[in-house]
């Protein structure tokens, strides 16, 4: 069976790019890749298309804008973990021998419009008929997570604030985040109020971004390779949850992922969709790698730093980074397929293997990735 | 450079309502920190029989007092709103009429966000420069509008200021020395036709319109006439929070010290175009010959004006002639939010 590489990665610092449409950044990411690229297939990764930017069938016209007229293309839209999603379609079709070359384009446009607007769409992620039909803001439904995880454990609010504080302390080093200046815990707990008790700071930014994998049957001058892959779906509504601070799609995935390595080697770094504060704890907790109620402390005695036992989001992660939406699986990837091969710096993490954690929308669906250097 | 210009008359007028910002924060369960932040106790808000055209009036008339002219030796009425009673059909020639400046007169209304006023006073200079008018009057006058429940209901007011312009002669109270606009085409702020409230372009806002554009002005002035901050015993800025004019003035050089006299937001919020020529009517109420003042109005879309104003020996004998700007910081009572959207006609009344 043909494994699956990871060829090339581009990707630009994502932003507030006010002069550039969803096509300017596809592009401009696609030029970072450092082969020609001449894929059999086209993956796009994108969410808002529709709402945003006024096209449907984004991945026809990406085709036609970006020269690959007369390929095939497919787009990938699972929320939030829409990047990864693509990457294991892509995963599996080279892996199945159906294509050798298969471009993965993560591209989100969002600041086309004011942020309340954006927030309007974002809320979509959640359940329209449970949840943002009555007005649930994407931050709502996160805050009342964070209110029951410190009631449940008794975790203060400064403490909480230990994973902002991290991922913009590890954004710093890298030249691909959005935010790159450190903030303290005071800056995190005295910030505006978003939905309390999450402020601005437990919260990413509203980015517009694009990054390009080229996925290839080919391991010649690749960068890692894909060796495992898992997605699931759990209830939609966050509200249906038996508990609301387990991610029971989550704990599937990984259990699926587990099972389908021959041999499980040691978790060496880890990338996950930290969409708010809230979200990394639950991740790091469903995954078993801190005990319930203890993630916010790990982090702050430096579990997950950079120089710990297991780095998590050396760049900055979705919080410091930024969190484009459908790119933002595409961003992790290539994110640690640099780290795998050496050939990107973030904050000096060097490691054999990385697992890639999605979650949209607190657990509506789950995809995880695991990535190992070639 | 170009040659001086003198002002003649200076007017005020700021209703006498106030609406604390804790009642905003009170009924829309605003974050207490967040007006803190913008450095403003509370925003004045106009009764049921004034509007921006009332407020100009006011302010006009309180000029025209100072002056001390006939008010038909007026050739230009500029009125600068963004709060106009009528989309189409002049305030200025309301106001000209009510004060016995027509019929021989230009009157015209300007927009341009919170710099139209300011607009109105340099095209009113140039025609006193250019010897086709022998004084101008220009004024700025908002009754700002604000979604409720958006941040920036905690600092739109409602107030007005005006400027009698002519020659640079004894009965000229202060000279502008030199004046400089700066303006790009920069989204931050709009309010498209027959929507009732504004948008804020957020990433827009701040550094790339109201900082980049008030620094640009003020360094085109300094160097056109070879002045420094520290020439200057006063500088103001447009004042859409309490907080921002400091910043701007210390980045350019300025201090608190020069700032703060002509600083009337944290009293009464932001009144657009009033705003910074507010500030200045402060300054004029309080000015002692002889005292340069900068003042640098600020627009979205965006631009700014720089001027340099220098203050002649006549000041005083004018400064007590008409209400002063701390006489309606005086005049003031308190309404609850629910009396605000009355007065605002924020309520839907079926008549």
């Amino acid at each position: 069976m043909p494994e699956a590489y990871i060829r090339s990665f581009g990707l630009i610092r994502p932003g507030r790019h006010y002069d550039k449409s969803l096509y300017d950044l596809a592009w401009d990411a696609l030029n970072m890749l450092d082969v020609k690229v001449e894929p059999d297939l086209l993956i796009v990764s994108n969410v808002f298309s529709e709402c945003l930017s006024g096209q449907a069938d984004i991945a026809t016209r990406l085709a036609s804008e970006l020269g690959f007229s007369g390929r095939p293309t497919i787009r990938v839209e699972t929320g939030e973990t829409s990047g990864l999603s693509a990457l294991e379609l892509a995963y599996k079709l080279v892996s199945s021998g159906a294509y050798e070359d298969i471009l993965v384009l993560g591209v989100e446009k969002l600041n086309e419009y004011v942020s309340q607007r954006i927030y309007k769409e974002l809320s979509k992620l959640y359940h329209s008929d449970y949840e943002s039909f009555i007005g649930v803001s994407h931050a709502a439904l996160p805050a009342l997570a964070m209110k029951e995880y410190m009631a449940r454990y008794g975790v203060d609010r400064k403490t909480m604030a230990s994973w902002p504080v991290l991922m913009h302390s590890n954004a710093s080093g890298n030249k691909f985040a959005a935010l790159r200046f450190p903030v303290n815990e005071d800056a995190v707990v005295s910030a505006n109020k978003v939905s309390t008790p999450l402020t601005l700071l437990d919260t990413f930014p509203l980015v517009d971004g694009a990054a390009a994998i080229l996925i290839s049957s080919k391991p010649n001058g690749s960068y890692a390779k894909i060796t495992a892959t898992a997605h699931t779906t759990g209830g939609f509504a966050y509200t249906h949850r038996k508990d609301p601070l387990i991610i029971d799609s989550l704990r599937q995935a990984y259990e699926i992922l587990l099972a389908s390595e021959a041999e499980g080697d040691r978790i060496e770094y880890v990338e996950l969709t930290d969409t708010f504060t809230i979200s990394a704890y639950l991740i790091l907790e469903t995954l078993g790698f801190s005990a319930p109620g203890e993630a916010p402390l790990d982090v702050k005695e430096g579990k997950y730093s950079p120089d710990g036992e297991l780095p998590v989001n050396a760049g900055g992660g979705l919080k410091a980074r930024g969190h484009p939406i459908g790119a933002t699986g595409v961003y992790m990837a290539a994110e640690s397929a640099g780290i795998l091969s050496g050939t990107l710096d973030l904050n000096g993490v060097s490691s054999s293997n990385a697992l890639l954690v999605g979650v949209s929308g607190l657990g509506s669906n789950s995809v995880i990735l695991k990535l190992k250097e070639v | 450079m170009h040659e001086k210009v003198g002002i003649h008359g200076w007017g005020a007028y700021i209703p006498r309502h106030r609406l604390p910002i804790r009642e905003i924060v009170r009924i829309w369960g605003w974050d207490e920190g967040l007006p803190r932040g913008l450095n403003v106790k509370a925003k004045s808000v106009d009764s049921p029989d004034e509007d921006s055209l009332t407020m100009g009036y006011q302010a006009s008339k309180n000029a025209l007092v100072r002056a001390g002219i006939e008010a038909s030796r007026i050739g230009a009425v500029f009125f600068g709103s963004e709060s106009k009673p009528y989309a189409v059909k002049p305030a200025a020639t309301i106001i000209a009429e009510a004060l016995g400046i027509t019929p021989s007169t230009m009157a015209s209304d300007m927009e341009f966000a919170c710099r139209a006023g300011s607009e109105g006073l340099r095209a009113a200079m140039g025609l006193v420069l250019g010897g086709v008018i022998e004084y101008g009057l220009a004024i700025g006058s908002d009754t700002a509008q604000a979604n409720p429940g958006d941040v920036l209901e905690f600092t739109a007011s409602s107030g007005a200021a005006a400027f009698i312009v002519g020659p640079a002669d004894e009965n000229a109270v202060a000279l502008v020395e030199g004046s400089y606009t700066y303006v790009t085409d920069t989204p931050d702020f709009w309010r498209r036709g027959l929507k009732p409230y504004p948008l804020h372009g957020e990433g827009f806002t701040g550094e790339p319109a109201y900082f980049s554009h008030i620094i640009n002005a003020v360094r085109g002035l300094l160097e056109q006439l070879g002045l420094k901050p520290t020439d200057f015993d006063f500088a103001i800025f447009h004042q859409p929070n309490g907080r921002f004019p400091v910043k701007v003035g210390t980045r350019l050089g300025f201090t608190k010290e020069q700032i703060i006299p002509g600083l009337v937001t944290p009293f009464i919020g932001n009144t657009y175009n009033g705003s910074a020529l507010l500030g200045l009517t402060r300054i004029l109420d309080q000015a002692k010959p002889g005292q340069r003042i900068l003042v640098a109005p600020f627009g979205s879309g965006a631009g700014s004006d720089a001027y340099s104003i220098v203050v002649t020996d006549v000041i005083e004998e004018k400064q007590g002639l008409a209400p002063k700007v701390d006489d309606y910081l005086a005049w003031s009572k308190d309404v609850d939010y629910a009396l605000y959207t009355k007065f605002r006609g924020i309520l839907e009344v079926m008549k």
